[in-house]
């Protein structure tokens, strides 16, 4: 019949190395007899149980008799981990998910595809960042180390709280007006000024005049007033969350509508593909709306991110001030 | 906003923050006669020391391995029991702490004495 003494013993020793497991178990077994004891003479009705309960889990008990680390990452090194995980999560799947969508759009693979394979692929490429990152750190927690750690902190990954706190430098703000401006003169410039001609010498639109009934008055509209949003961001000197979603709304109501627009193909428009002798006509060109679409898409996911990350930026270094 | 359940938990932590360290030359100090594990861990109890069996063990056998302590197995009785001693260096050790003791004694009290006046 075994204990539980008998098991607990075990339990404890098979956390130890084989050459050290005999005479941590005799030491451990007398630890526990004493606890029992002890217990005994407290009046328990069961010591033994008591005493178990007391000495706690065996693993932690090994643990503390080894020397061994009970954490998966200490604070060591948890640091230099969190960093980066940080930097390999912003950089590794924009970059792979980016790659892939531009290969398989020159593919012509249709566009739930390359969605599906994008999301597929983020997963895949989240998932083995963080595992083998992690997996590396694990064994470096239980490698001996010497003097100081890997990736030692330096004063110059300072954050900078000067560049933080305006929220829009003036790079920005002539970037932000330039392209609400640039976006409405090319709209209407296609119309009016096409260089595009017919064999018969008239200017032909890039984009489906059958748009004016509605989409192009409105992402003329959008644009004018991202102009006013850049303008009143910059006043406002730092970004916050209001902003960042204001930011969101706008690239989404003029991307989305173009995306959509191009894969459905109502984007473009089909005389252009004529006079410019396209290949294969205008039902050929459905890459190059996927194309424009995955681009604008990109565009919407990059701004969230970036908007989002820029809130979260000034906020830190607000509080700081 | 804090009550008087959490002033008494920090306090507690804070006391046993100050006594943890003090193990060690209790047991140096009190192993100079040769003792097992928990005859040492109730006399530690019983002088106030914080510490309990799963800590004081490991306790005893680190020191062991650093040298600080001798140990040997007395069947004697009816169960074996690991006895620990206090070697050389050990005495050398609780030597040093001890002065390092009395060092921060004095330190303390050089701080606290700019009260009274």
């Amino acid at each position: 019949m075994t204990t539980i003494t008998d098991r607990y013993v075990y339990a404890v020793g098979r956390r130890v190395p084989k050459h050290q497991r005999d005479e941590l178990e005799l030491e451990v077994r007398a630890l526990v007899t004493d606890t029992i004891e002890a217990k005994r003479e407290e009046g328990a009705s069961d010591p033994e149980r008591d005493a178990i309960i007391q000495l706690g889990d065996p693993e932690r008990l090994a643990a503390t008799y080894t020397d061994r680390p009970l954490q998966l990452i200490g604070p060591a090194l948890f640091p230099a981990y969190r960093r980066t995980m940080v930097l390999l999560y912003s950089l590794v799947p924009p970059i792979a998910v980016l790659v892939m969508v531009v290969v398989q759009a020159f593919a012509r693979d249709d566009i739930g595809d390359i969605i599906g394979s994008a999301i597929a692929l983020a997963i895949q490429v989240c998932v083995h960042v963080g595992f083998w990152t992690t997996l590396v750190f694990v064994i470096l927690e239980r490698v001996p180390r010497e003097g100081r750690g890997i990736a030692d902190w330096t004063p110059d990954m300072l954050p900078d709280p000067d560049a933080g706190e305006r929220g829009l430098d003036r790079g920005g703000l002539i970037g932000g007006i330039l392209w609400g401006a640039f976006i409405i003169a090319a709209v209407f410039w296609q119309q009016f000024a096409s260089p595009i001609r017919t064999a018969t010498g008239d200017s032909v639109p890039v984009l489906n005049p059958q748009l004016w009934t509605f989409w192009l008055p409105w992402i003329i509209v959008v644009m004018a007033l991202q102009v006013v949003f850049t303008v009143f961001v910059y006043s406002q000197r730092r970004w916050t969350y209001p902003l960042a979603l204001g930011r969101i709304v706008l690239d989404v109501a003029f991307l989305v509508p173009v995306a959509w627009l191009a894969l459905t193909g109502g984007l473009l428009n089909p005389a252009f593909f004529a006079a410019v002798h396209w290949p294969q006509g205008a039902d050929a060109a459905g890459w190059l709306g996927i194309l424009i679409a995955v681009i604008a898409l990109l565009g919407v996911a990059i701004e969230i991110v970036s908007a989002l990350r820029d809130a979260a930026k000034s906020r830190t270094t607000a509080s700081v001030a | 906003m804090v009550s008087h359940m959490e002033i008494d938990d920090t306090t507690a932590g804070h006391l046993q923050e100050l006594r943890r360290g003090t193990v060690v030359l209790a047991c140096l100090l009190s192993l100079r006669v040769p003792d097992y594990g928990y005859a040492l861990l109730e006399r530690l109890e019983t002088l106030g020391f914080a510490t309990d069996a799963g800590t004081l063990y490991p306790l005893l056998r680190r020191l062991e391995k650093q040298g600080f302590l001798s140990s040997s197995w007395n069947t004697d009785d009816a169960r074996p029991r690991k006895f620990y001693q206090t070697g050389a260096a050990g005495l050398a050790l609780a030597q040093t702490l001890l002065a390092d003791w009395s060092a921060i004694t004095e330190s303390i009290r050089t701080l606290t004495s700019g009260d009274e006046s």
